[in-house]
């Protein structure tokens, strides 16, 4: 982004919150809204005598998001005590990792609208300890705190300085939201804080390869704001620097309704976190084991499958998009085409037909009796003719309803009529009762035509197929 | 009924009981009587639990009735360190900013004590979050007792620290076990000036859930008691993996302390011997090594050569994680709050200011210095390369020889007032207990004899990673061939 004589360089943390069921050290419940403080045991609130235990599916689950983003996996890591005061984190210091982290550099990469790609390296992932929830009061002089969150894995991740501007900065954002979304490891909902970003922020003279000093903007917790941030702080410093000042290194907040940035604290004022490695906790190994396992818990990303998807099955970039925006979808459609069916089809099913049924009974994906072969099996019988696109829905709805085999109901709704000599003994007789209606359309009167049609397919009860009825119609006409 | 014997040892009171000699109840009552007797001179207990220990003893007696077999400390009184988590009564750690915490678990040792069947019987005073030598720490004043908690030998001077009170206890009377920690040697130094046996086991033998934090790489809850085999009967209750702590795990514990074998080859480390140990002092431990060698220990002189740098290492690691260990204490969830403070950070201020005596406020403040951005490369993480060093002396010499043997401490126990107000003099006490914790072995101190002013004499041992029971073995033989463990101070007026 330029901004005058200069480029924005910027960086990215992001904090995800994992969604295990219990809390990174302590055995308590993450659940997002309950009472405040009803979550918390001696251990989260940092009784005396009370000591961490790893939640090892935290760190599983870690592993996982390191290995989705290509990250290098430590064989061994540790973890450290980041100690600073405040009013939220009850030990006066905050688990996390200093030196060793799980994992190590990464990629994230995207595609920005011009249609260019995008790869943002990660510096490196690690895991820590939420801490607990601050609300300031704007009318009273009164602080509330909320310890449930005390405690809830975080995972950190470090960008290196690659984005240039607002949309790279959307663009990293949604793709890790899509990715831990997609491998199961966290819910990233920015207005629920289960992902938090910060943004640091510096400009440079177009041209030049040396960083200017940097600002931190803190806790954005919306998309909007992230991108509000990065452009209200970029325009500030241009406006410091364009009147031969210099920029201090600071933490800054987002106002949203003023839309700037306002400074939190200077680097004088900047905690000394004094890191060192926690005694209680042993530093941990990594099973081997654990990369091939959580491997195939990340499988075929939705990137990737949305490049198979416009390659191998033909679809538009926003059906690709759409075939992809949850992985039971993706693998619902992929499992419909492996069966046979065709892949616009069954884009264009999973996209209307499908939803809609959802919809009016509050069904989800997984929740269906339709298995991805039984969609095929329908598909297919419109596909080649053996039914009408409309007996197909009724079709599908009977089978969503009843749960019953889709084979059974496509044969007893009865396979379309396709059959040559049939619909020509069909048709003679209907031309046999509407001698007159023939008379007046070989006098000149076309619009008859489409009403001996009608017939035609009323005698037939809607299972004649009317592309070969309609053929032979004319056939029989012109004779 | 028949009471066992004043200097009779925890396990011979568990098997009269076990025997039907004395009900557990009688044991608790006379136990009792004899505590509070000694707690007027010695000021030893911050609370005890007299109608609890009761009630616990009648129990107990209902079981044994029933037929149940007893169990392995059964009926055995013991004492809890101020700073060890127990549901009854207060878990201060000697501290203002914790009076009145009450802590919602026992610890994972006390749980072990109990189900052995021990019976929880009060809590020994300690210097303020187990920070000091003399037991002159403690914001809390002993009821019935002292002002400051006293020596049984000499009511004049100082049981030792930072577990006095246990030590003290444990010194006056037979009998019972008391659990006390061992940060740089708060079990070892108070046993060697109170006469008794007292052991720090390897780091992570036992469980930490429970003890309040000072040093968390450093810090073992271990037991005082009158002889070697009653240290490694409780110590038996006590260890083990917890799944509260994962620094914890398994050593070997054999069945009986009978059938461990008996170390033979005895280390002499050189440095270990050094100006500022008194002359009466070293002079007891080559005679309790001399004794050893006439069994038939083998006797050779070892080196570790990073001893010297043991104290000054010990000091920036324990300093460094007690600064944040102590950061939680702000007087908002528990422990006594400053009154109507300005802001929040008065809050913290005056919580803290009031809370924290002069000894722990210097160790914090030495604490967050060390790992203060621009001193952290010079100090914290010296020391730990240091602290490397001196482990793998350890782990070097324990090729050669099974157990160490030097003093306990440099000096016998001093007057109380003496030293209080030279925090340098009084950290210089640690110098033959820290390398141990740095190192993580195990380490007991033994009694070996008084010196000429009548005040016990404290011979430590010391033996490899998870080598608990030889080092303990090692003391319950020169126990055998001695009487100095049973000597008990004269019963007060």
């Amino acid at each position: 982004m330029r901004v005058g004589d200069y480029e924005a360089v910027i960086g990215l943390e992001v904090h995800v919150q994992l969604s295990t069921e219990s809390k990174l050290f302590c055995g308590c419940s993450t659940t997002f809204g309950a009472s405040p403080n009803t979550q918390v045991c001696a251990t989260c609130l940092g009784y005396p005598g009370s000591l961490p235990v790893l939640n090892r599916a935290a760190l599983r689950m870690a592993v996982r998001a390191g290995l989705a983003f290509g990250s290098t996996i430590a064989r061994e890591t540790k973890f450290d005590r980041k100690n600073y005061f405040y009013a939220d984190l009850p030990k006066g210091y905050q688990i996390s990792q200093f030196d060793v982290p799980y994992a190590d550099g990464g990629v994230v990469s995207f595609v920005r609208s011009d249609g260019s790609d995008r790869a943002i390296r990660l510096t490196r992932i690690h895991l820590e300890e939420d801490a607990g929830k601050s609300s300031h009061d704007d009318v009273s002089p009164v602080s509330r705190i909320d310890l449930n969150r005390c405690g809830t894995p975080l995972l950190e991740m470090v960008s290196e300085p690659e984005l240039r501007d607002a949309e790279d900065a959307d663009g990293f954002l949604r793709t890790v939201r899509e990715t831990v979304r997609w491998i199961a490891v966290a819910d990233a909902n920015m207005e629920e804080g289960s992902l938090r970003c910060d943004v640091n922020l510096s400009l440079r003279p177009v041209g030049s390869t040396e960083l200017g000093t940097r600002t931190e903007v803190k806790n954005l917790n919306s998309f909007a704001f992230v991108r509000g941030a990065i452009e209200a702080e970029a325009v500030r410093q241009e406006s410091v620097l364009a009147q031969g000042g210099s920029i201090v290194q600071e933490t800054r907040l987002y106002d949203p309704e003023r839309r700037q940035t306002v400074s939190m604290r200077s680097k004088e004022d900047a905690h000394d976190y004094r890191y060192f490695p926690e005694p209680d906790l042993p530093p941990v190994d990594i099973p081997v084991s654990w990369i091939a396992e959580q491997s195939s818990h990340v499988g075929v990303l939705p990137s990737e499958r949305r490049r198979l998807m416009i390659a191998n099955h033909h679809l538009s970039d926003r059906d690709a998009a759409q075939m992809t925006s949850t992985r039971e979808l993706a693998e619902y459609f992929e499992a419909t085409v492996e069966a046979g069916a065709r892949a616009d089809q069954a884009s264009n099913w999973l996209q209307n037909e499908l939803p809609q049924w959802m919809n009016e009974h509050d069904y989800s994906l997984t929740e269906l009796s339709l298995a991805p072969a039984g969609l095929a099996a329908i598909l297919a019988a419109v596909d080649s003719d053996r039914m009408s696109t409309a007996t197909a829905r009724e079709v599908l709805r009977e089978v969503l309803a009843s749960g019953s085999d889709p084979d059974g109901v496509i044969a007893s709704k009865g396979d379309q009529l396709s059959d040559e000599g049939a619909i020509r003994s069909l048709i003679d007789q209907v031309l046999a009762d509407n001698v007159d209606a023939v008379a007046r359309l070989q006098g000149g009167e076309s619009k008859v035509r489409g009403f001996l049609m009608g017939q035609v397919m009323k005698r037939s009860r809607g299972k004649i197929n009317p592309k070969v009825a309609n053929a032979l119609l004319d056939e029989r006409l012109a004779e | 009924m028949t009471l066992p014997e004043r200097d009779a040892s925890a396990l011979e009171v568990r098997n009269m009981v076990a025997a039907g000699d004395v009900t557990c109840a009688e044991v608790v009552a006379a136990y009792l009587d004899e505590a509070t007797r000694w707690q007027s001179r010695l000021g030893c207990l911050v609370e005890t639990f007299g109608d609890d220990a009761r009630t616990v003893a009648r129990a107990a007696d209902a079981r044994l009735a029933r037929g149940e077999p007893a169990r392995p400390l059964e009926g055995v009184p013991f004492t809890a360190k101020a700073n060890i988590a127990t549901k009854l009564g207060e878990t201060s750690a000697g501290s203002a900013m914790l009076r009145g915490f009450v802590a919602p678990e026992d610890a994972t040792a006390v749980r072990g004590m109990l189900d052995a069947g021990a019976i929880l019987v009060g809590k020994t005073n300690c210097d303020e979050f187990a920070m000091g030598s003399s037991c002159e720490n403690s914001a809390l004043v002993p009821p019935g007792g002292p002002r400051t908690t006293r020596n049984p030998w000499d009511v004049a001077r100082v049981p030792g620290g930072s577990s006095g009170g246990g030590a003290a206890l444990a010194g006056a009377t037979g009998w019972a076990i008391h659990l006390g920690s061992d940060t740089g040697g708060s079990i070892r130094q108070p046993a060697a000036f109170c006469g008794v046996t007292g052991h720090k086991p390897t780091y992570g033998a036992v469980s930490r859930s429970g003890l309040v934090a000072f040093g968390s790489s450093l810090d073992q809850v271990g037991p005082f008691g009158r002889t070697a085999g009653d240290v490694y009967a409780a110590l038996q209750a006590i260890a083990g993996r917890d799944g509260l702590d994962s620094t914890s795990k398994d050593i070997e514990l054999p069945g009986d302390l009978g059938s461990v074998p008996t170390p033979r080859r005895i280390g002499v480390p050189r440095e270990y011997f050094v100006d500022g140990v008194t002359p009466e002092i070293e002079r007891r431990t080559r005679h309790v090594i001399a004794t050893l060698a006439a069994d038939g220990c083998e006797v050779v002189d070892v080196s570790l050569p990073h001893t010297r740098y043991a104290n000054a290492c010990y000091q920036v690691v324990s300093t460094a994680e007690a600064s944040s260990n102590l950061a939680r204490y702000d007087g908002v969830r528990f422990g006594p709050r400053s009154e109507s403070p300005g802001d929040l950070e008065a809050l913290y201020q005056g919580s803290r200011g009031d809370g924290f005596g002069a000894e722990v406020k210097r160790r914090i403040l030495l604490g967050t210095f060390v790992l203060s951005a621009g001193y952290a490369d010079e100090y914290y993480e010296r020391a730990l390369a240091v602290r490397r060093r001196i482990r793998s002396d350890f782990v070097r010499v324990f090729e050669a020889v099974d157990v160490l043997i030097c003093p306990t401490s440099p000096i016998a126990p001093f007057r109380v007032g003496e030293r209080v107000t030279d925090p340098l003099a009084l950290y210089a006490c640690d110098v033959l207990t820290v390398a141990a914790n740095l190192a993580g072995v195990p380490a007991t101190s033994i009694p070996a004899g008084l010196d000429s002013d009548g005040l016990p004499i404290g011979v430590q041992l010391i033996g490899a990673d998870g080598a608990d029971a030889s080092v303990l073995a090692l003391a319950d033989r020169y126990q055998s061939l001695c009487d100095d463990h049973r000597r008990l101070p004269e019963v007060p007026a």
